[in-house]
């Protein structure tokens, strides 16, 4: 058995890092929303919060 | 367009004053500090052309102080400054930062109305929060801000949290954590206190860079723990992405904090916030022309200086997550271009500890 494979058995990859896996490879591709590209420009998701208050 | 520089601006319509005092707060301490001015129409309508006119995308964020003490009538004005430059196509969006104790039906109405999305300012549960976000008075904040949060969820337009990080919480990762899951409360970024030339005397809430790391490393495992896609904590998707090979990025991450621009009730442009009116850092007036800002001496100061800390950072293996990091956070002092050891040392940490988890997985 491979080594990822037991690993894959006894910790099972965690959603919330194939989903962030699967944003990052669309953004790379360029399939990314449009709303998305934003992240060029600066903030990120729909809704930039200020660094501090 | 403002060739990247000055794109993003930070508006304080009553720069820093607010109704409460939270100990920790950059205009803390001395009220002498506080300018109470509330920006005049005219001003206003001079920040909304000045942003407008070279963009066909604009963000405005609007903070304080407590961006509410404007009054509802201001920010009318405002979007009908904004609907001039909607009608010829630009794309305006408005985000607020406040700490929620003034939210009242008729401002989520205005802001449901008028798509503005809405940040809140909290430090985890009451016994946290109350210890330093108080009135004048001493009297803590925490159920009128749960009471305008709950407000602002059934206007549809919570926009999350804000928590700041000071000794006073850093001790309770978990309990922090739990309790926004327990309140529904999924999307969050947290702050770490420092001192950024307050007032008032804040020694006693700073935290380290390597307690905050410490306190970060524990809210990443409670994240991956609970692997709620629905829990978003900004910092940690930035860092995570970036591993990943995506393109999140928090502004601390991205090395253009020429970009954000903070702009005073007078019409004052200064660099990001974390420089509270730092005199090296002003760039002109909302009354100037666009290309004088542009242009302006300062700004183009800050600009090389930007870039040299890149020049020194580029070697180091994080360098394509932090991009030489937050431009307060990371250096002792304006001009300096070696990053301070003890906050590299700590992201380096952050960012590695991540980086072993993601690999673990056999993910990159």
């Amino acid at each position: 058995m491979s080594d990822s494979v037991t690993k894959a058995d006894s910790h099972p990859v965690p959603k919330v890092l194939l989903q962030a896996k699967k944003e990052a490879t669309m953004q790379v591709s360029g399939k990314e929303k449009l709303w998305d590209k934003a992240w060029e420009k600066g903030p990120w998701d729909k809704g930039h919060w200020a660094n501090r208050k | 367009m403002f060739c990247r520089s000055v794109t993003t601006p930070i508006v304080k319509p009553v720069n820093g004053m607010c109704n409460l005092s939270c100990l920790y707060c950059y205009t803390s301490g001395l009220k002498k500090c506080i300018i109470r001015n509330r920006m005049s129409s005219k001003t206003l309508r001079a920040v909304i052309n000045l942003f407008c006119r070279d963009q066909e995308d604009i963000e405005f964020i609007w903070h304080g102080g407590e961006p509410l003490l404007a009054g509802l009538e201001f920010y009318r004005e405002a979007v009908e400054a904004q609907r001039t430059w909607e009608k010829q196509g630009k794309k305006i969006k408005n985000f607020l930062q406040t700490n929620a104790t003034l939210i009242t039906s008729e401002w989520t109405r205005f802001f449901a109305e008028n798509n503005f999305l809405v940040g809140v300012s909290l430090d985890g549960p009451k016994e946290f929060h109350e210890q330093v976000r108080r009135y004048p008075t001493g009297k803590g904040s925490y159920d009128e801000v749960m009471r305008g949060i709950s407000l602002l969820r059934q206007a549809g337009i919570f926009n999350g949290i804000i928590c700041s990080i000071s000794t006073v919480n850093v001790g309770f990762p978990k309990e922090i954590f739990n309790f926004f899951l327990t309140e529904n409360i999924k999307k969050l970024k947290f702050a770490r206190v420092k001192n950024i030339g307050h007032c008032g005397d804040v020694s006693s809430l700073v935290i380290s860079p390597a307690q905050y790391a410490d306190f970060m490393i524990t809210i990443f495992d409670l994240w991956l723990e609970l692997d709620d896609s629905e829990v978003e904590i900004r910092d940690i998707e930035s860092v995570v992405s970036l591993i990943l090979g995506g393109n999140k990025r928090e502004c601390i991450y991205m090395g253009q904090c020429d970009q954000f621009v903070t702009v005073y009730s007078d019409g004052s442009i200064y660099g990001c916030d974390s420089f509270p009116k730092t005199n090296d850092l002003y760039f002109g007036s909302v009354f100037d022309k666009p290309t004088m800002v542009r242009s302006n001496s300062r700004l183009q100061n800050f600009r090389e200086l930007l870039e040299k800390r890149k020049g020194f950072c580029r070697t180091c293996d994080w360098y394509f997550i932090c991009k030489g990091g937050c431009a307060k956070d990371c250096y002792e002092q304006l001009d300096s271009i070696e990053p301070l050891s003890e906050v590299c040392e700590n992201l380096q940490r952050y960012f590695e500890y991540i980086s072993t988890k993601i690999r673990s997985y056999d993910l990159i």
